[in-house]
């Protein structure tokens, strides 16, 4: 069975099983996602350590992944959030000089504490919510798309993607930690 | 941007200007996902395949833990005393013939004849190999057995049935797995090959098509 065969629920539910290729089927349907926001977090060359280290823990801890606690997806982002932390206190702990790969890179790829944290909070809670929700929101506010333009690409009706983008948001809201409130 | 002011923006029916952080990171991160690059994975997949193999107690979860005893060294010994026996002559013949197709040299620990348990199921051999301080257990059946859409698990089971470990999936008429650290084959002597289906229930489907016990 491919992963692109099988909803999220399905891998949860292989994965709650123990079934044998649960972990693949995980990992192709969400390392693209660890890894990516292991990029944003902590840069290029820890990011593949992080997402080696977020499946293997993931892998270790299987028994404890509840499902009645939420989406498998979620977890692996909640995994991925403690090996980001884990990534910066190494880093903390063994820099001898001042970072200076942070400092060239260009102003929009700095992510400090703050935005780190938030950005994880964000697609934690988008796992959490799974799809449509989480689909519309990054047609909206990554891809720019308007709610016309989002409800005829996933053949929704306009009102319910406007509910869903407002329930979303305030969903959201109260996992901000930084930034206006 | 207009999100400061919670005017209606054409992106959202109305946003606050609570919701301007959560827009400003998603925006900010851009397109998340990136695809790791292959190796990322080789070293998960090896891990993982190491760590299979774990005791999995009938009806309950998989777990490493608990079960773990060490061999019997009775028996260990029992099967040095056979192969000091066919190293003298004997047995030699028989004994190279039934290893002929064994990967590395190894000590035969155990080994006992399989039976069809049902009119799908095939007769042949099975023996455990002791290669460089693990242990594999090999399968050789006559012809494999049908397994249609399905596929076929071979296990080792106690003889009252009241647990069993899974070693992976048949193939070929021929195969090797291997044992998980500190099983004790008195506790788990008869193999046992089910014929099983992708419904994602990792426990025996209760279809055993082939058994045996080794000693």
């Amino acid at each position: 069975m491919a992963a692109g065969e099988m909803t999220d629920t399905d891998i949860g539910a292989a994965w709650t099983h123990g079934s044998d290729g649960a972990v693949d089927l995980a990992y192709a349907r969400w390392a693209p996602l660890v890894h990516g926001l292991a990029r944003k977090a902590v840069g290029p060359v820890e990011a593949e350590d992080v997402t080696q280290q977020v499946f293997l823990s993931a892998w270790r801890a299987r028994h404890t992944y509840d499902p009645d606690q939420g989406p498998l997806g979620a977890w692996l982002v909640g995994i991925t959030r403690r090996a980001v932390a884990d990534s910066l206190r190494v880093r903390q702990r063994t820099a001898q000089v001042p970072d200076v790969h942070e400092d060239e890179l260009p102003s929009g790829e700095h992510w400090d504490d703050v935005d780190r944290d938030d950005l994880l909070s964000v697609y934690e809670e988008l796992e959490r919510i799974g799809d449509p929700p989480r689909q519309i929101l990054l047609l909206a506010y990554v891809h720019d798309k308007t709610q016309r333009e989002i409800a005829e690409l996933l053949d929704l009706p306009l009102g319910t993607v406007k509910t869903h983008t407002t329930r979303t948001l305030a969903r959201l809201r109260t996992r901000m930690g930084g930034g206006t409130r | 941007m207009n999100d400061d002011t919670g005017a209606p923006t054409e992106h959202g029916p109305e946003v606050f200007p609570q919701d301007a952080r959560t827009l400003e990171v998603l925006r900010r991160g851009g397109v998340v996902e990136h695809p790791p690059p292959p190796h990322v994975w080789d070293a998960v997949g090896r891990a993982v395949h190491a760590e299979r193999g774990t005791v999995r107690v009938l009806g309950g979860r998989t777990s490493g833990r608990g079960r773990r005893q060490p061999i019997r060294p009775a028996r260990t010994a029992g099967a040095g005393r056979l192969l000091a026996a066919a190293a003298a002559g004997a047995l030699v013949t028989w004994a190279a013939l039934s290893l002929t197709e064994a990967p590395a040299d190894g000590d035969l620990l155990a080994s006992g004849q399989l039976a069809p348990l049902a009119s799908e199921g095939a007769s042949g051999r099975a023996e455990v190999i002791g290669v460089d301080g693990h242990q594999r257990l090999r399968v050789e059946l006559d012809e494999r057995p049908e397994a249609g859409d399905g596929y076929l698990e071979v296990w080792l089971l106690r003889p009252d049935v009241s647990g069993m470990v899974t070693l992976g999936v048949l193939e070929e008429a021929t195969g090797e797995f291997l044992l998980p650290e500190g099983l004790d084959l008195g506790d788990y002597p008869v193999v046992d090959i089910s014929l099983e289906h992708l419904d994602g229930d990792p426990g025996h489907g209760g279809d055993s098509l082939v058994r045996g016990e080794i000693g």
